[in-house]
């Protein structure tokens, strides 16, 4: 698949994973790499300016904690994130349902 | 290499937020590139590789950029419009009703002109920050750049014409009190000072954005 078939999407993917637990970039970008059996595959770095944009949003906060020996900046959903992970996921799936209507 | 990679993202980064940057961006290059130790690689292959899943310094660089950008607007936007608005409201109400010549018909001619050219700066600043703002909130952050911009250049313009406006104001009137002159002048040269830093960070924090333009 296309490295930057994600690239639209990277937003949503970030607050469904963060929907699962609070976590830091290395570890959110391997969730997601696990989750989509291997097809998300976006430059890693540009996770976290997605990051960054989401926080400034209000839709993430994120503060350096010490993990496994080094301090990292780990992220958690707020409760604004959560309402609008519902919405755009609500939103992603009418939009497969009538792409695959028009692919039919 | 992680080192190198870190020094020229480093150089590439706008200012806002650049060490939070460079920490998360060394902290997942390390721990990839243990990971990849972990599972046989050598160490030089490890770092190549983990900067090579990272991403092209540019293309990183532009997405940092591109995000810090649009906090860099909003910040510049509240700011220079609640030092404006701080500043010129009282600056042109208070000597104007209480130094002389103060009633509006004795006003020379030069003075009243000065004024009003800084009082059409100050409002054409005012009206492009709002609309800056309002282009902000329909997600628009490439219009909203351009319109601080535009509201920069017309505070630079509203500090020099108040400073101009004070010279001629006090040249008309000798008469004005050394603390009322203060109060006059400083606020100005303030405003002037502080457009002018902030266009100077303004430019600084859009270079990567025109860069990649």
């Amino acid at each position: 698949m296309p490295r930057d078939a994600f690239s639209g999407h990277v937003d949503l993917l970030l607050l469904s994973v963060l929907a699962r637990g609070p976590d830091h970039g290395y570890g959110l970008i391997d969730a997601l790499r696990d989750r989509s059996g291997g097809a998300f595959d976006l430059a890693e770095g540009t996770v976290y300016p997605a990051l960054y944009r989401l926080e400034r949003a209000g839709l993430v906060t994120s503060t350096w904690r010490e993990v496994a020996g080094r301090r990292r900046r780990v992220y958690r959903l707020t409760r604004r994130g959560a309402e609008a992970l519902r919405r755009r996921r609500s939103e992603w799936r009418e939009q497969v349902r009538a792409v695959e209507t028009v692919l039919a | 290499m992680i080192e190198e990679y870190l020094r020229e993202l480093g150089r590439l980064l706008p200012s806002t937020r650049r060490t939070r940057f460079l920490r998360e961006a060394e902290s997942h290059l390390r721990d990839r590139a243990n990971a990849l130790i972990a599972a046989g690689e050598t160490v030089p292959e490890a770092e190549r590789k983990a900067v090579e899943s990272f991403g092209p310094v540019a293309v990183v660089a532009q997405a940092f950029a591109a995000a810090a950008a649009v906090h860099a607007v909003r910040r510049g936007t509240v700011l220079a419009v609640a030092a404006l608005a701080a500043l010129v409201v009282p600056l042109y109400l208070v000597p104007e009703n209480t130094f002389g010549p103060a009633q509006w018909a004795a006003k020379p001619d030069s003075v009243a002109v000065t004024q009003f050219v800084a009082l059409a700066a100050w409002l054409v600043s005012l009206a492009l920050g709002a609309v800056a703002v309002v282009a902000l909130l329909a997600d628009r952050p490439r219009a909203a750049a351009t319109l601080v911009t535009g509201a920069v250049a017309a505070g630079l313009t509203t500090g020099i014409a108040m400073l101009v406006a004070g010279a001629v104001w006090l040249d008309h009137a000798p008469w004005t009190p050394l603390w009322a002159t203060l109060g006059l002048m400083l606020p100005a040269t303030a405003v002037l000072l502080g457009t002018a830093a902030g266009a100077l960070a303004w430019v600084r924090a859009r270079r990567p954005l025109l860069v990649s333009d």
